[in-house]
């Protein structure tokens, strides 16, 4: 579905340090193999949660780990970016809503601006404010993220104008 | 190529959907009953509102109109919708013919007949949506109702105030209008209580109300040409603000589609250059009241702050004239 929740750079579902989310009775990590140990540290924190962990390895496990949970389990991933993008991913194919989901990415994350003049992506660094496309136009990075477009409004802008040279 | 220039103003000032009623203005939820439910309005500039969405839509098709696949129900529905409106209010400009699925509409002032197999998309030169709307000047959005929100999947805009039907394609109605400083006298979230209030709204009983804007010699700012209209609205002086500065107005009217159940927006776009306010002084006076006194935040979300300044001199010089006329007028 279009308005399906995906994983950006803002998401909601992102966070710094994993912590165990409330009322879930049972927690699901999936990892990348080399950050098992943040997988270890949000187990001693569960206490008495129940809990399963996969290392990821392909989209193909990771689905068949999710179906087999029941209701009322937490999914926690830690991965880098695009391994945390295809296990979201998968998660919200099979029907995980956000609420249900805490991720951690690794390393670094990506960030994607729409051009409004040639209506394509693109990956931009992180901390840009302006940037120009590939098609020539300069865009200004805005605030607003559509999931349908898949990424940051880029609003076209004169650099003369503006005073960028 | 199209060109943005304005070639067109709302003449019959009856018409025009005026916006203030006080002489200044704030953000407020001013939702009220329709009392013409009927959405189809011919005015003199009908034939040239018409053709200039037409223009627009043929040569930016991607940037004007907006649908998913699986809307081609409500698509249909909107179709029948509006064009029994049409017939209903003006029989002699527009006819419906129905022969069980087979149909052929009228338009009598374009003198344009299409018939087409109702249900059919392939006998439509356009989705139904997109050729239903070409037959009238407003801009259309529909909105899908789903839990407590709703997501624009059909968009055909040809007057956008910085929005685009390419952008906000599949967005929320929360996410299409934040984030903004949309707050009430009382500090309320403005945008909560319309969205609550548009979750309210049932079929055959539509609301409306009035936005508004100004527009430095354009008929709309969308976000694809931000490079071009940013610029020119530097170019506003005193002594051209009359001329190129129009107040624009925005009639929304809301409907819920009885079978889909979405909220159908018709946003009814009319100009009037300041200039053409001093025909009704009432208008002048609260429109030249309401600038004075815009906030900053509200200038800049509106995009109206580079040249606000240089509009309300412009008024300011007009009523310093009007004033001294009628003192002469006194004393002679």
């Amino acid at each position: 579905m279009y308005n399906s929740p995906v994983l950006f750079f803002e998401s909601v579902t992102l966070t710094e340090k994993l912590s165990p989310k409330t009322h879930f009775v049972k927690a699901a990590i999936i990892c990348d193999e080399a950050y098992k140990e943040e997988a270890q540290q949000l187990q001693a924190q569960l206490y008495d949660t129940p809990s399963d962990t996969l290392i990821f390895e392909n989209p193909a496990d990771v689905r068949k780990f999710i179906v087999e949970q029941k209701m009322g389990t937490c999914f926690y991933i830690v991965a880098n970016w695009d391994d945390a993008v295809t296990i979201f991913s998968t998660a919200v194919e099979e029907g995980v809503s956000e609420e249900e989901l805490q991720v951690k990415t690794i390393g670094e994350k990506r960030k994607y601006v729409y051009c409004m003049k040639c209506f394509t992506p693109s990956e931009i660094d992180t901390q840009a404010k302006q940037v120009q496309c590939g098609c020539g136009a300069h865009l200004n990075v805005g605030p607003f993220y559509s999931k349908v477009r898949k990424g940051y409004i880029g609003y076209p802008f004169v650099p003369e104008a503006e005073g960028v040279m | 190529m199209f060109t943005q220039e304005l070639d067109f103003k709302t003449t019959d000032l009856n018409t025009f959907p005026f916006p203030f009623r006080s002489d200044n203005y704030r953000y407020s939820n001013d939702l009220r009953k329709l009392e013409d439910t009927n959405l189809v309005t011919i005015t003199p500039e009908y034939e040239l509102q018409v053709r200039a969405k037409r223009r627009l839509l043929d040569e930016q098709p991607e940037v004007r109109y907006q649908s998913f696949p699986h809307t081609m129900e409500m698509q249909w529905e909107f179709l029948e919708m509006v064009f029994e409106m049409a017939v209903e209010k003006y029989p002699q400009h527009f006819e419906l013919i129905k022969n069980g699925d087979e149909w052929t509409f009228k338009n009598n002032i374009l003198k344009e007949e299409q018939t087409f197999t109702f249900g059919d998309p392939s006998t439509l030169p356009y989705e139904p949506y997109d050729f239903a709307g070409r037959h009238f000047h407003q801009d259309f959005v529909l909105m899908v109702n789903r839990e407590d929100n709703f997501y624009l999947e059909i968009g055909q805009v040809s007057y956008a105030a910085l929005f685009s039907a390419h952008w906000n394609t599949g967005m929320s109605f929360d996410e299409i209008h934040g984030p903004v400083p949309f707050v009430s006298r009382n500090g309320d979230n403005l945008i909560d209580r319309v969205r609550k209030f548009l979750l309210g709204i049932n079929p055959g009983e539509p609301w409306t109300r009035i936005n508004w804007n100004l527009m430095a010699n354009r008929w709309d700012v969308n976000y694809e040409t931000m490079d071009v209209w940013e610029p020119q609205r530097s170019l506003i002086t005193p002594e051209n603000a009359g001329k190129l500065v129009r107040l624009r107005v925005e009639e929304q009217k809301f409907y819920r589609m009885s079978r889909s159940n979405a909220i159908l927006f018709v946003l009814n776009t009319q100009f009037l250059p300041l200039e053409d306010l001093q025909l009704r002084q009432e208008w002048f006076d609260l429109t030249y009241s309401v600038l004075q006194d815009i906030p900053e935040a509200m200038a800049e979300y509106k995009g109206i702050a580079p040249y606000l300044p240089q509009s309300v001199e412009y008024l300011r010089r007009v009523d310093e004239k009007l004033k001294n006329q009628a003192l002469q007028t006194q004393e002679g």
